[in-house]
């Protein structure tokens, strides 16, 4: 298993000064894994990825962020330029803002393949009409030759994968790769990445606030709040039953078309806390149903309850709540 | 009350909209759409982008000049007002959009944010303004500390609180709602949606909830129209609309939403994936 890790992320912190926006997180990722990271703005999922990508400005990074052995946060900007797009790519939520404007999609498909293989100016041609046919754009050789804003929204942001894909990265990191889609799109473009995925068995980070996508894709979720992962469980797990309060917020209040009708959507008051002005103790406390005295003044840390991981004093309670639940349901 | 009751508030009939794109093109973005909202009801406009869902508002609103068709509000038709009537029209309909930053004055406070629409309009004296101002943020829920604040020094929902407060100072009948909740974060948007659903309660509100959700349109509107390409392809009760959908488009987006859980949305994803290759041919 240990062998399979293709990420490995210790103790990752990201600070603007004395405002720490990611607090100390590990996490691993295997080979073909899709794990997912979800959370609400502000808890520092993106942050996350930038911080991977070395492509937070200006942030101060300390911890390690392993790729298939190697720390990145140790590469200097040369060799970070290497790996960029290489071993480990990213995809963008607004693909239209990530491509130039002023290039054919050929000549940019063309120059990210070339700064990772060596290949002529024909031999990269040849290879971009190869990647657009394999994330599904129809008459790639036509493709190619046209500007970005010929494309629609999906079929930039499968320009972009295809983009991503070029080097056959060993991570894959989506930040919100459907979000500015529509949905009957947004449907395709995930479809396209578990096909990318089981065919290539890339490791993917996928970085959302939908629930319900994260609950197609992914095997593994991560619940961020106030940059820190306050959960970590199988996604089959999490969905049945949440043991962070946060968690069972979030999940309780996303809406899908089995929500049900006539009542309020069960909420939480008040709203995630800034990175400079968390609160002591829990960061969740103030929002919690469940904080006491202890969660007021201590914060907790992450520990395996019940097969998963959860940073929440009163996990233990709610993990003996949970199953006795589902002893009484069945 | 009877009469009332059951002439609905606002009346659409064929209404046509096209832009002219260059010499030759011309883009039908409002194609023969008509359209009932009843009284107290919300009634819910959903579709992708491009649809015309926004441009069916603006119509409504008398923002935008028509090719064809009539608006009728409460009996009044809005296409032929003019001046002082279509100012009058326009105070008991008001507009909550998606983004609250932009739409919000980043120099002035909330209390003059709010205060707004009640000065445009002329209605009451400064001690009046003030204390409907301080009604108006109680309804929303932001206590009176947020008076002072601006734009910049709140969060997204609070924002759109502010927004909400705005467009019920006036004291409408129709509220429209364009994406009012889509810009915001999931334990948000349930948050300003019970709120929705508790001033309708108060104060008997119409809305039109425009959304490309279509889950969150299930959620909040009793009747609902499903747009595509500048018409209207499928319209009916949300029972109706979501136990049976007739029309092809209505089912894909509804076969699109994602639910959340992992073995309902993986079996959705299969069923979709089967049905798409079946009928694409792979």
């Amino acid at each position: 298993m240990t062998t399979d890790t293709v990420l490995d992320v210790r103790d990752l912190r990201v600070a603007f000064g004395e405002i720490e926006p990611v607090r100390g997180i590990s996490f691993r990722l295997r080979r073909g894994e899709r794990l997912g990271l979800v959370g609400e703005s502000g808890s520092g999922k993106s942050l996350t990825a930038l911080a991977i990508m070395r492509l937070a400005r200006r942030a101060q990074l300390s911890g390690e962020v392993l790729l298939q052995g190697e720390d990145l946060l140790t590469l200097k900007p040369r060799q970070m330029e290497q790996v960029r797009g290489g071993r480990v790519a990213m995809v963008y939520q607004d693909p239209m803002s990530a491509l130039n404007p002023v290039y054919t999609v050929g000549k940019q498909l063309e120059e990210a393949i070339r700064l990772h293989r060596r290949l002529d100016r024909r031999g990269a041609r040849d290879r971009a009409i190869e990647l657009l046919d394999d994330v599904g754009v129809p008459h790639p050789q036509r493709r190619v030759e046209q500007y970005p804003h010929e494309f629609s929204g999906g079929m930039r942001q499968r320009v972009m994968i295809a983009m991503a894909m070029c080097a056959d990265p060993a991570v894959l990191i989506c930040d919100e790769p459907t979000t500015a889609l529509d949905v009957t799109t947004q449907a395709r473009i995930m479809d396209l990445l578990d096909r990318l995925v089981e065919e290539h068995h890339t490791a993917v980070m996928l970085i959302t606030h939908d629930l319900g996508v994260a609950a197609g894709f992914c095997d593994t979720i991560q619940v961020m709040y106030g940059g820190r992962i306050v959960e970590r469980a199988e996604a089959e797990a999490l969905y049945r039953a949440s043991l962070h309060p946060y968690s069972e917020a979030l999940l309780g209040a996303a809406v899908d078309l089995n929500l049900e009708l006539g009542v309020p959507i069960p909420t939480i008051g008040g709203s995630p806390p800034l990175a400079g002005s968390l609160p002591a103790g829990c960061s969740f406390h103030p929002r919690c149903a469940w904080a006491q005295d202890r969660c007021r003044s201590e914060a907790p840390q992450l520990r395996e309850v019940a097969g998963r991981l959860v940073e929440c004093h009163r996990a233990d309670e709610r993990a003996a709540a949970v199953k006795e639940e589902t002893h009484v349901g069945a | 009350m009877s009469e009332p009751e059951t002439t609905p508030l606002v009346v659409a009939s064929g209404l046509r909209k096209t832009f002219r794109l260059g010499a030759r093109e011309t883009l039908v973005a409002l194609d023969d759409v008509s359209l009932e909202i009843r009284r107290g009801e919300t009634f819910g406009l959903v579709g992708e982008s491009g649809s015309g869902k926004s441009t069916v508002s603006r119509a409504l609103l008398g923002l935008l000049p028509l090719d064809a068709g009539s608006v009728q509000f409460d009996g009044l038709e809005v296409t032929r007002l003019k001046g002082g009537e279509l100012r009058r029209l326009r105070k008991r309909m008001q507009m909550v959009f998606q983004d609250p930053f932009a739409a919000l004055n980043r120099r002035q406070s909330v209390a003059q944010i709010v205060a707004a629409p009640l000065e445009a309009h002329g209605i009451g004296d400064r001690a009046s303004r003030a204390a409907r101002v301080e009604e108006m943020l109680d309804l929303v829920g932001l206590g009176p500390a947020y008076r002072e604040r601006r734009p910049r020094e709140m969060s997204g929902g609070q924002c759109q609180r502010v927004a909400i407060a705005r467009a019920l100072a006036l004291d409408p009948e129709l509220v429209v709602l364009d994406e009012s909740v889509s810009a915001l974060d999931v334990s948000i948007q349930a948050q300003v949606l019970n709120l929705l659903g508790e001033l309708q309660q108060r104060l008997g509100l119409t809305y039109l909830f425009i959304s490309h959700d279509l889950a969150v349109v299930r959620y909040m509107a009793s009747t609902v129209a499903v747009m595509q390409r500048g018409s209207i392809v499928e319209r009916g009760s949300r029972e109706q609309l979501f136990r049976s959908a007739q029309h092809e488009y209505t089912r894909q987006l509804m076969s699109a939403i994602p639910a959340v859980d992992p073995t309902a949305e993986r079996a959705r994803r299969r069923a979709a994936r089967t049905e798409a290759g079946v009928s694409s041919g792979g």
